[in-house]
């Protein structure tokens, strides 16, 4: 029945290319969202509007924003991996414990990063190798690492990090004129690259493809195994490299460390208008919600709201941003429809 | 009064119609075959018999009564009951449960049965037809043949006086057909109509009281046994005036490109050999379910062969990256799901079996691509408004001109077809057959898996005729006629 309305549609309506606002609908929910949100902050405190200050605060979401870039990927496939919080504490435990030993932190830090793509690798096994679902695997790693992380640190502390590591967020990369802090242009550079996998790669057609319908990505000879696993490691290496960036804004680390990060970050990536049943989805529409989510916490934090109402205010928005494009969808079908009759 | 009247029942799925005019009786105590060849209509029109499916004309009565359509209760309550090939059960409850299922409340009528009563009642039915499957049995467990019992006893105890079986025996063993011959017998014997669905003529001349043949949606004649005999039976389904296709020279052939030793798939098809030369078009014929588009899967490496052994010069498939570099490309009969992706561009469908041609370490080119689509959007003439298009949008023709044309890009071997022409126009058909046939003239090879009869007989240089997972037969050019093929499908010795 609907493929028929498709076929339908081709005839009478589908005949040029589609317009650029048509385009931009993905990202509609999300700059809405952003705009909303910085006028509420500016109407509720005349601090809110303070652009140092906003900038200085994205240091403080780009641990989010690095885990959504590869979710985005996870996502894309037609995948979910939940446990990337849980595999970033087990990768900071691991770095925390070597510095302790007294390894040098930039070892250390390649080793948070190793032990990353090593906790991907494992959910890859189950996942493409064994063939079961993502969503029960990653259930189950993510308490997994969390326990191991727990059982790494205890109730301990690790504070042993060297001067020269803790504070990235404090380094700005423009001076002191307009501070721009180092992980928000490391997280930027990032999306430059994942943006690049995802639209110019032959990785990047292969994870839109198998997302979209991996049986006949599969009788076009793209190699859907391959793709899957690689988007799990990249998961696990952005959770290393969280990891990495989350233990030098603290410069401590405990084993709760990232708690409920995950949620956080796949709210990102649904509400930058990826499908979350796979095939579609883009960097830039995860980017942009990154910065809507902090104007929604920033404007509310300003405005002295608590930390569970912004909890349901982050949810609201995220129901809103799943049905209004379904809604769209739905509408634009039974319009095209109805022009047929 | 028959128990069955269908008076003028036609019947279009869009613009191709499947019935035309049928008029079709079934009477008490009778067991009426239907035969006819793939795509004939004989499904359709016992799914309109059983309410499944409402006719765009003509009416449906059972014992004199009109049946209403909207519901299958309608149909199930005037006692017809529709036993499919592949008995529809739920696996995971119980016997008794899936015999009772529409009576969760317990009442039956006015009386009202306790679990203890359906029990003993559903192990009552059971022995009726000669089975020995506990109640407490999970229907998972069965056999094919002990969940058609099932199947047919949850259909007793509704005061069954129309059985419909869609060809029951494809999936049984000898003893287990017998078996359900003489279930067959016995209900008859009670007054039971039945209507059989079967492919093989002699199972169908020893079971049945009439036989009524359809083709291409018509009933062709209602004969009964006695009157018939197999070699008419085949003239009626295959229609002496279709045989007239134009035949060409045999092809130049050269090489051998594609080897298949022995191959086998458990359960699916066993012990296939055939090898396929430069510039030759070998057919694959037989009946749905004889495991030809196994075969092609296996062959490409979609499926894991249990045995055996493909070559294609030189190189051993296992996997469909071996298929693919060793120079084959598949051409799936289900495009929607498995030849293309539907809700991505036709740019993306073609390029998605070639990013080893367009890009450079990895890195995709999007002019390679795009001028890779276009020229082959204006090889095989595909109407597009751009190649952005989803591929979803195009009508069943161009789709499948996609579905075939991304293969073309690259410079394939051995190209695998299965049902090239399924669901498209009479202008894309003769293109697409052109297309195949001008491929193999350029010292390529290709394997086509064909239901259409015209088809089989026309575009090949040879036909190859499965039959329950093996080879049956090997017809020429000039050997292939219907008759040739039919026999070998069917099993029906010359």
């Amino acid at each position: 029945m609907s493929r028929m309305v498709m076929q339908d549609v081709s005839d009478s309506v589908v005949s040029r290319p589609a317009p650029w606002f048509s385009r931009a609908v993905p990202y509609l929910p999300s700059i809405v969202i952003l705009i909303a949100a910085m006028i509420y902050g500016t109407v509720s405190s005349p601090y809110f509007l303070n652009f140092t200050a906003l900038l200085v605060n994205t240091g403080r979401y780009v641990e989010i924003g690095l885990l959504a870039l590869a979710l985005t990927v996870v996502i894309v496939n037609g995948d979910i991996d939940l446990s990337v919080a849980s595999n970033l504490a087990v990768s900071a435990a691991t770095m925390g414990l070597m510095v302790e030993g007294g390894v040098a932190v930039e070892i250390a830090a390649l080793a948070a990063l190793a032990v990353g793509v090593g906790l991907g690798a494992i959910n890859a096994i189950f996942i493409v190798g064994l063939g079961l679902p993502s969503l029960v695997v990653t259930l189950a790693t993510l308490a997994l690492y969390r326990g191991l992380a727990q059982i790494m640190l205890g109730d301990n502390a690790v504070t042993a990090y060297p001067d020269e590591f803790v504070g990235a967020d404090q380094v700005s990369v423009l001076g002191e004129a307009v501070r721009v802090p180092m992980p928000l242009v490391m997280f930027l550079g990032f999306a430059v690259l994942f943006s690049f996998l995802l639209t110019r790669t032959n990785f990047g057609l292969s994870c839109y493809l198998t997302g979209s319908n991996q049986k006949a990505a599969l009788f076009s000879g793209i190699k859907t195994d391959r793709t899957r696993a690689t988007a799990f490691l990249l998961a696990g290496l952005m959770a290393g490299a969280a990891a990495v960036m989350l233990t030098s804004r603290l410069g401590s680390t405990l084993s709760n460390v990232g708690l409920g990060l995950e949620l956080l970050a796949i709210t990102v990536v649904v509400l930058g208008g990826t499908d979350i049943f796979g095939g579609r989805g883009t960097i830039l529409g995860t980017v942009i919600a990154l910065f809507a989510v902090m104007a929604v916490r920033e404007s509310l934090v300003i405005s002295n709201v608590n930390g569970q109402v912004q909890d349901a205010v982050v949810g609201v928005i995220l129901i809103v941003a799943i049905v209004v494009p379904i809604a769209v969808t739905r509408w634009k079908s039974r319009a095209a429809t109805r022009r047929l009759r | 009064m028959p128990v069955v009247d269908c008076r003028g029942v036609s019947k279009w799925y869009g613009t191709a119609k499947v019935l035309d005019d049928v008029d079709f009786s079934v009477n008490e105590g009778e067991i009426h075959v239907l035969l006819g060849e793939n795509g004939a209509g004989k499904s359709t029109l016992v799914k309109i018999v059983a309410g499944l499916v409402s006719p765009d004309r003509g009416e449906v009565s059972i014992s004199g009564t009109e049946l209403r359509y909207g519901s299958v209760v309608a149909a199930q309550s005037m006692g017809v009951a529709l036993i499919h090939q592949e008995p529809r059960l739920f696996p995971d409850l119980t016997v008794m449960e899936n015999v009772w299922i529409d009576q969760r409340s317990g009442a039956v009528g006015k009386q009202r049965f306790r679990l203890s009563q359906m029990g003993s009642r559903t192990k009552e039915l059971l022995a009726q037809l000669g089975s020995s499957v506990s109640p407490d049995a999970r229907v998972a467990f069965l056999s094919v043949a002990d969940q058609q019992m099932v199947d047919i006893a949850a259909a007793l105890r509704r005061d069954l006086k129309v059985l419909i079986v869609d060809e029951p025996t494809a999936s049984l063993t000898p003893s287990e057909v017998t078996n359900l011959f003489r279930v067959m017998r016995d209900l008859k014997d009670q007054g039971v109509a039945i209507i059989f669905i079967g492919h093989r003529l002699e199972e169908i001349l020893e079971i049945s009281d009439r036989i009524t043949v359809l083709r291409d949606g018509k009933l062709v004649t209602t004969v009964n046994r006695s009157d018939a005999n197999e070699d008419e039976l085949i003239r009626l389904m295959i229609g002496r005036d279709i045989d007239t296709g134009e035949r060409r020279d045999s092809a130049n052939v050269g090489d051998v490109l594609l080897t298949v030793a022995n191959l086998s798939e458990a359960g699916r098809f066993s012990d296939v050999s055939l090898n396929v030369r430069q510039g030759e078009i070998v057919g694959i014929g037989g009946l749905v379910g004889a495991g030809r588009s196994e075969l092609l899967e296996t062959i490409f490496g979609v499926r894991a062969k249990s045995a055996g052994t493909i070559d294609v010069g030189g190189a051993d498939i296992s996997s469909i990256s071996d298929a693919v570099s060793a120079g084959m490309g598949l051409v799936p009969e289900d495009r929607g799901r498995y030849g293309l992706i539907l809700l991505t561009s036709v740019l993306n469908n073609i390029s998605a079996p070639n990013l080893d041609l367009t890009s450079w370490h990895d890195v995709r080119s999007p002019r390679k691509e795009l001028r890779n689509a276009e020229s082959i959007v204006s090889r095989l003439r595909i109407k597009v408004s751009n190649v952005q298009q989803l591929a979803g949008q195009l009508s069943g023709g161009n789709q499948q001109r996609v579905s075939l044309g991304k293969w073309l890009v690259r410079d394939l071997e051995v190209l695998l077809v299965d049902e090239p022409t399924r669901g498209v126009d009479i202008g894309s058909k003769v293109e697409i057959h052109a297309l195949l046939r001008e491929f193999a003239d350029s010292g390529k090879a290709v394997v086509m898996v064909s239901s259409d009869m015209r088809e089989l007989l026309e575009v090949p240089d040879r036909i190859l005729i499965m039959r329950e997972g093996r080879l049956a037969g090997e017809l020429s050019r000039e050997e292939a006629t219907e008759e040739a093929v039919m026999r070998l499908a069917s099993g029906v010795a010359a």
